[in-house]
């Protein structure tokens, strides 16, 4: 995945670079501060998700790029509630004023959305090799934070991959997924 | 009522629990509900919302009494417990029994998943029958006697149904997981039949258990709490 911020105070960009590598230390992100910077390059990047300071779209919205971020998904970084844009596909807020706990909800329930798009998009049942090394671990009885701990990914992460694990194998419970290892010999009884 | 079953069949459970049983020729619903002095308009509403899922619009019960809806959510508790139950268990039994030796173990896994689940099951309904029926009839009778001696009963339960709507879990985790477990992960067996009987199985108490639910939260619940609103315990 990759995610797009494109801020002018170095704060706020730093910020929620810190924030989102938290969360999921292997997305890709990449910082542009300047409006030509952003013009020249918005096309080679074309990130999954576009973090954008308000004032930044607003005049985005006056010029010929406009077209170029029909169908990316967008957070808007604002300090107003109300703000609105009718031509782009603004997918959440964060206000600049938030507590850290609530943005890290905001952008983790984005990110969990995106990797499930992307899912779909393969289309694939079967799950992935990390997710097979969750499953095993969660069949040996581990909670979210040994597992993250021995995987060295945070527990935010372990819990997005769980929901896909779910949704694949259309599995809730721990005993069932334990049953589900043996079946399909990840583990040994 | 022959119709009715005709229409759809997953509702001949539903009528049992009423006391209606097979053979009732061509008798109409009014008149087998008449004949076994069953409310004949809660018999409606129960068939209805069984049968089309959106359907429950909360007034319909509203001047039902609990005692009737506790009545028939006690009947389909007793159906789960000794019918659905029971029969899966025997299946599975027969299923680990007819297995090859060398998948023995991956069934008996999928026994002890079953029984995990059904010991889940009946301590929540042991739970309802014990506790939550008996505190919400006490409701129900103080309600409508508005005697002290009622209400100081009833506050000696140091229950409420708030505590139930709070704890009131989903009981069906476990069965959506068994479900999926041996559609997509059973280990190859000449068994199909006896493994889709134990599907239907699954799948009828799934649907019956989803749809309790239903009842005792869109209207036992919410005619329970204006009870004790309007009583204060």
């Amino acid at each position: 995945m990759k995610i797009l911020i494109f801020e002018k105070r170095h704060i706020v960009s730093k910020g929620l670079y810190s924030i989102i590598k938290e969360i999921e230390n292997s997305i890709e992100i990449i910082l542009i501060d300047s409006f030509i910077q952003f013009q020249k390059n918005i096309q080679d990047i074309a990130p999954d998700l576009l973090f954008i300071n308000h004032n930044l779209l607003e005049k985005l919205s006056d010029s010929a790029n406009k077209s170029k971020l029909q169908h990316t998904r967008i957070i808007l970084i604002t300090n107003n509630h109300s703000t609105s844009f009718n031509d782009f596909l603004i997918i959440e807020k964060i206000l600049i004023n938030e507590r850290k706990i609530d943005i890290e909800e905001k952008i983790q329930n984005i990110i969990t959305d995106n990797f499930d798009n992307e899912n779909e998009q393969n289309n694939s049942g079967e799950i992935t090799e990390r997710e097979v090394d969750i499953v095993k671990l969660i069949a040996k009885g581990n909670t979210n934070q040994k597992i993250a701990d021995q995987l060295f990914i945070s527990p935010h992460t372990v819990t997005t991959h769980r929901k896909n694990i779910t949704k694949k194998l259309g599995i809730k419970t721990v005993s069932g997924l334990t049953i589900y290892a043996i079946l399909n010999n990840l583990i040994e009884i | 009522m022959a119709d009715l079953i005709l229409m759809n069949y997953q509702l001949l459970p539903v009528i049992n629990r009423f006391g209606i049983q097979l053979g009732f020729g061509e008798k109409t619903i009014e008149q087998i509900c008449n004949s076994k002095n069953i409310d004949i308009n809660f018999f409606v509403e129960i068939v209805n919302a069984f049968h089309n899922e959106d359907y429950l619009p909360e007034k319909h019960f509203q001047n039902k009494s609990l005692n009737l809806i506790i009545n028939y959510l006690e009947k389909s508790h007793d159906y789960f417990i000794n019918v659905k139950l029971k029969n899966i268990e025997q299946m599975v039994d027969e299923f680990v029994k007819k297995c090859c030796p060398e998948e023995v173990q991956k069934i008996e896994l999928i026994r002890n998943f079953f029984n995990e689940y059904k010991k889940e099951l009946i301590t929540h309904i042991d739970h309802e029958n014990t506790v939550v029926y008996p505190y919400t009839m006490l409701l129900e009778r103080a309600f409508i006697s508005q005697k002290k001696e009622d209400v100081e009963l009833l506050k000696k339960y140091k229950y409420s149904i708030n505590k139930y709507a709070s704890e009131h879990s989903d009981v069906e985790e476990k069965i959506f997981d068994l479900k999926n477990i041996i559609i997509k992960y059973i280990p190859e067996t000449q068994e199909t039949d006896l493994c889709n009987h134990i599907l239907f199985d699954l799948f009828e108490l799934e649907k019956d258990l989803i749809n309790h639910q239903r009842i005792e939260e869109k209207v036992l619940i919410p005619k329970a709490i204006k009870m004790e609103n309007s009583i204060s315990v």
